[in-house]
């Protein structure tokens, strides 16, 4: 199997903070990932390194095969057009409709002067895509609703079909489910494992739910303080492992408050 | 709505409901609609767009009007080094003190503004000047009491418009033909224009405060205008300074203008040497531009370093 | 008591200073309160008439050498009123696009990053140079300007809009790049993010998002363009302001008021019409009062 992202000893500095701290492993093509662990392990910091917006400190990163350090600005975009982001504020255009939110999905490959007339007047092709897919993730009657005007879930969905519009080789999620209810986080998780099912696309979600984490992923990365301390199936994640994750010492506690 | 739609077509009929059915603001639209007849109107009665006179006089006319804004003594002799003195000539003549005349108009009639529409502002409040203010009782009062706190609010936020709806240079014309040429005219022509835009700016600025604190204080007792004076008022302090600043710059550049109505700013000097000294005014008019622009890029270091 | 000392504390000497300013401003331009009242009896006798005539605004002409075949003076007005409608949105058809590209120049939201040192030190000289362009084209008032213009070109509908339409594009062009520097970037890193261009993520991204507070400030400047475009009338372009002040040479001061009412009715009805516009897009002026 052809590896999708590949990590040797990564490691990224915030001043004197170690965000991430030499980190390795490896995700194959098609694979579902979950990375857990408690806020402030760096969890946001390696799927910004995996989407090429930072840069890392030490190591190298290598996604489907090309080494980011050795891509010029012409190449590493057009390596984004193939990864698709969903950040943990979902980054919408919030007076914008949802299917100008969605079409703009394809922008990086599009060009320019495409999107903006992909913006005023999209194309009827274009339109019955986006259709569908809004009518798959369950809000297709929201199609030229403002996304301002959405609940917090349905802001989710827009976000999630403009990721899916991107026709992604893989798709990076960042805390999607911190803002929404417990049902509606489970049936988003679900449906990212079903779209990566269906669309065969490798997944990587970043939770801090560990039991929806063990519910859909056959694979799981613990990370702490910017390293990590599991890597496996979630039957193999034992009491230990899960206090190395999220027990923490009465130090830690004071700095998280 | 998944199951229904299999065929592309259906999927279009769809979407193209969807699209007829999409949020509309009908009056947007026929404002926009407005505005851009009023355009086009604006440019296809502008006939001749370039006025009555051919185009050779035009032209000529135009190189007369450069080579005026010559200095004359450079005109005369060719070397811009008799610029120097010519220019120190004109300043301590009449254009160090149009300068002063100029700020101290504009510092005066801001000051005087902002004095007015201080104690307005409880009043034109939509939250504040009611019977209810923030909908609490606020125990019985007479028919009278009532009527008033009804018609306060619009009657001042009124006032406000109207008092910015005249433009300053008018009010000041019309001002020195009763009071005389003299300086009150040109500061109370600035002073009530500006009453009216800063009960606007400051008066947006209360109605987007955060009334708890207010609401806190009037729920313990106190009184409208006491709630305003020490809940509200602290909090919005700096973004009143704010406006307040940026009204006083257009003051200084309007107070400029307004000399041409014969008071000694450097608009008289202006208007006094156009047509004989083009030169003397392109003169006052750098000078009057390049204070504004350091004010500006002071102003502009300022905000920097406040932030 | 105490509490509130403490709430204003510096506040105070602010207040404390002002009035001094004023004082001493004052000083300097010779206001004493004596100067509120009309200093003879010439004076009182004009005031006095002026404020009847206002109750009693002219459906005639007073001029008796008015032709036969003259306009109506209500017809004359609202003819006054629209030349001076047609300079304002001649001026801020001229204007608003010029800001835009001043704007857009004079922000930092569509740079690249990270980019080379070279592209950063082009990117901050266009940045400034834009930015001083700005301050130096609205440092002169559009009276200037229009006597200026009126002095090179000749009097022509081209040389009132251009006037008006220089320092317009100048406050336009600040408070545009202002808006959209303070726009928030969430969605524009995210459009980065699935390689979205600078200038691309630019126009998707951030104007769309920046668009009702354009407008809404747009608007306000058409406001003010209309009082402009009533006081060039002053420097002899024809719009309501040269009416007045032909009538008020003449003492006709009925008429002026004729003209006054409609002036003060066209613009109070444009400002509500900009308030209700500004309700339905969700904004204020607030943040851009030049």
């Amino acid at each position: 199997m052809p590896s999708a992202f590949r990590l040797d000893n990564v490691t990224r500095r915030y001043g004197a903070l170690r965000a991430v701290d030499g980190v390795s492993f490896e995700i194959k093509k098609g694979e579902q990932v979950a990375l857990i662990g408690p806020s402030g392990s760096g969890k946001t910091t390696l799927i910004r390194l995996l989407n090429s917006m930072l840069s890392p400190d030490e190591g190298s990163i290598r996604v489907f095969d090309s080494d980011l350090a050795t891509c010029d600005a012409g190449a590493l975009r057009r390596l984004r057009t193939t990864l698709a982001t969903i950040p943990q504020h979902l980054g919408l255009v919030p007076n914008l409709t949802a299917i100008q939110n969605v079409i703009l999905g394809q922008g990086g490959s599009r060009g320019t002067l495409r999107s903006l007339r992909d913006l005023l007047a999209p194309s009827r092709a274009d339109a019955v895509e986006i259709h569908t897919i809004l009518d798959r993730v369950g809000i297709e009657e929201k199609l030229y609703t403002r996304v301002a005007r959405l609940s917090g879930g349905q802001q989710q969905r827009v976000a999630i079909a403009r990721a899916i519009f991107q026709h992604p080789a893989a798709l990076l999620a960042d805390e999607p489910v911190s803002s929404v209810d417990p049902a509606r986080a489970r049936d988003t998780v679900k449906l990212l494992c079903e779209l990566s099912a269906e669309h065969g696309f490798t997944l990587c979600v970043s939770l801090h739910d560990l039991a929806l984490a063990r519910e859909f992923f056959p694979r799981l990365i613990g990370m702490r303080k910017g390293r990590i301390v599991f890597d496996g199936a979630p039957d193999e994640l034992g009491e230990e492992d899960q206090q190395a994750l999220y027990d923490l010492s009465d130090e830690e506690m004071m700095a998280d408050a | 709505m998944s199951g229904a739609l299999t065929s592309p077509d259906d999927r279009l009929a769809r979407v193209d409901e969807l699209r007829r059915q999409r949020a509309r603001s009908p009056f947007l639209r026929l404002s926009a609609v407005v505005v851009v007849s009023g355009i086009v109107w604006a440019w296809l009665s502008s006939t001749p767009l370039l006025g009555r006179l051919p185009a050779e006089r035009r032209w000529l006319n135009f190189k007369n009007f450069l080579n005026e804004l010559v200095p004359a003594p450079v005109r005369q002799s060719g070397d811009w080094s008799d610029a120097l003195p010519w220019a120190w000539n004109l300043l301590i003549d009449e254009g160090f003190l149009a300068l002063l005349m100029t700020f101290a108009a504009a510092t005066a009639a801001i000051i005087l503004a902002g004095t007015v529409v201080l104690p307005l502002l409880p009043l034109a409040s939509r939250r504040l000047a009611r019977v209810d203010p923030f909908g609490l009782r606020a125990g019985n009062t007479g028919t009278l009491a009532a009527m008033f706190w009804k018609m306060i609010g619009p009657l001042v936020r009124f006032g406000f418009v109207l008092s910015r709806s005249v433009p300053e240079y008018l009010i000041a014309f019309l001002l020195i033909s009763m009071l005389g040429l003299q300086f009150w005219p040109l500061v109370l022509a600035l002073a009530i224009h500006n009453l009216g835009i800063l009960g606007r700016l400051w008066g947006e600025v209360v109605e987007n405060t955060d009334d708890a604190p207010a609401v806190r204080a009037f729920a313990a007792g106190q009184g409208r205008s006491s709630t305003f004076a020490t809940t509200i008022l602290p909090g919005v302090f700096n973004r009143f300074l704010i406006y307040f600043f940026y009204r006083w710059e257009t003051c200084v550049k309007d107070a400029t203008v307004l000399g041409m109505l014969g008071l000694l700013t450097l608009g008289k000097l202006i208007a006094l040497s156009k047509g004989f000294f083009w030169d003397q005014m392109f003169f006052y008019v750098l000078l009057g531009g390049s204070v504004i622009v350091i004010g500006d890029l002071f102003s502009m270091a300022l905000r920097r370093w406040l932030r | 008591m105490k509490a509130e000392t403490g709430k204003y504390g510096l506040k105070r000497w602010v207040g404390l200073g002002l009035i001094v300013a004023f004082l001493l401003c004052a000083r300097a331009l010779g206001l004493t309160p004596g100067g509120l009242i009309p200093p003879d009896a010439g004076h009182w006798e004009r005031t006095g008439e002026f404020f009847a005539a206002a109750l009693d605004p002219a459906f005639d002409y007073e001029d008796g050498n008015v032709p036969d075949d003259a306009d109506p003076i209500w017809w004359k007005g609202i003819k006054g009123v629209f030349l001076t409608l047609k300079f304002a949105f001649g001026a801020m058809s001229l204007a608003v696009p010029t800001a835009l590209v001043l704007g857009f120049l004079g922000s930092s939201a569509w740079w690249p990053e990270p980019c080379g040192r070279r592209t950063r030190v082009l990117l901050r000289s266009v940045y400034l140079v834009s930015r001083l362009f700005m301050s130096v084209i609205r440092s002169i008032h559009e009276l200037i300007w229009a006597l200026l213009f009126l002095s090179a070109m000749g009097v022509s509908p081209l040389a009132g809009m251009i006037a008006l339409a220089l320092p317009f594009s100048g406050t336009l062009g600040k408070v545009f790049s202002e808006i959209i520097d303070e726009e928030a970037r969430d969605a524009a890193q995210a459009l980065k993010a699935i390689g979205h261009g600078p200038v691309q993520t630019f126009l998707v991204g951030i104007l769309p998002r920046a668009t009702p507070n354009l407008v809404s400030y747009s608007f306000y400047r058409f406001e003010c363009a209309l009082r402009s475009s009533a006081v060039l009338g002053f420097v002899g372009i024809e719009t309501i302001g040269l009416y007045i002040e032909l009538s008020h040479e003449e003492f006709y001061y009925r008429e002026v008021w004729t003209y006054l009412y409609l002036l003060i009715a066209m613009i109070v009805v444009v400002d509500l019409w900009g308030a209700a516009i500004r309700r339905r897009l969700h904004t204020s002026t607030g943040g851009c009062a030049i």
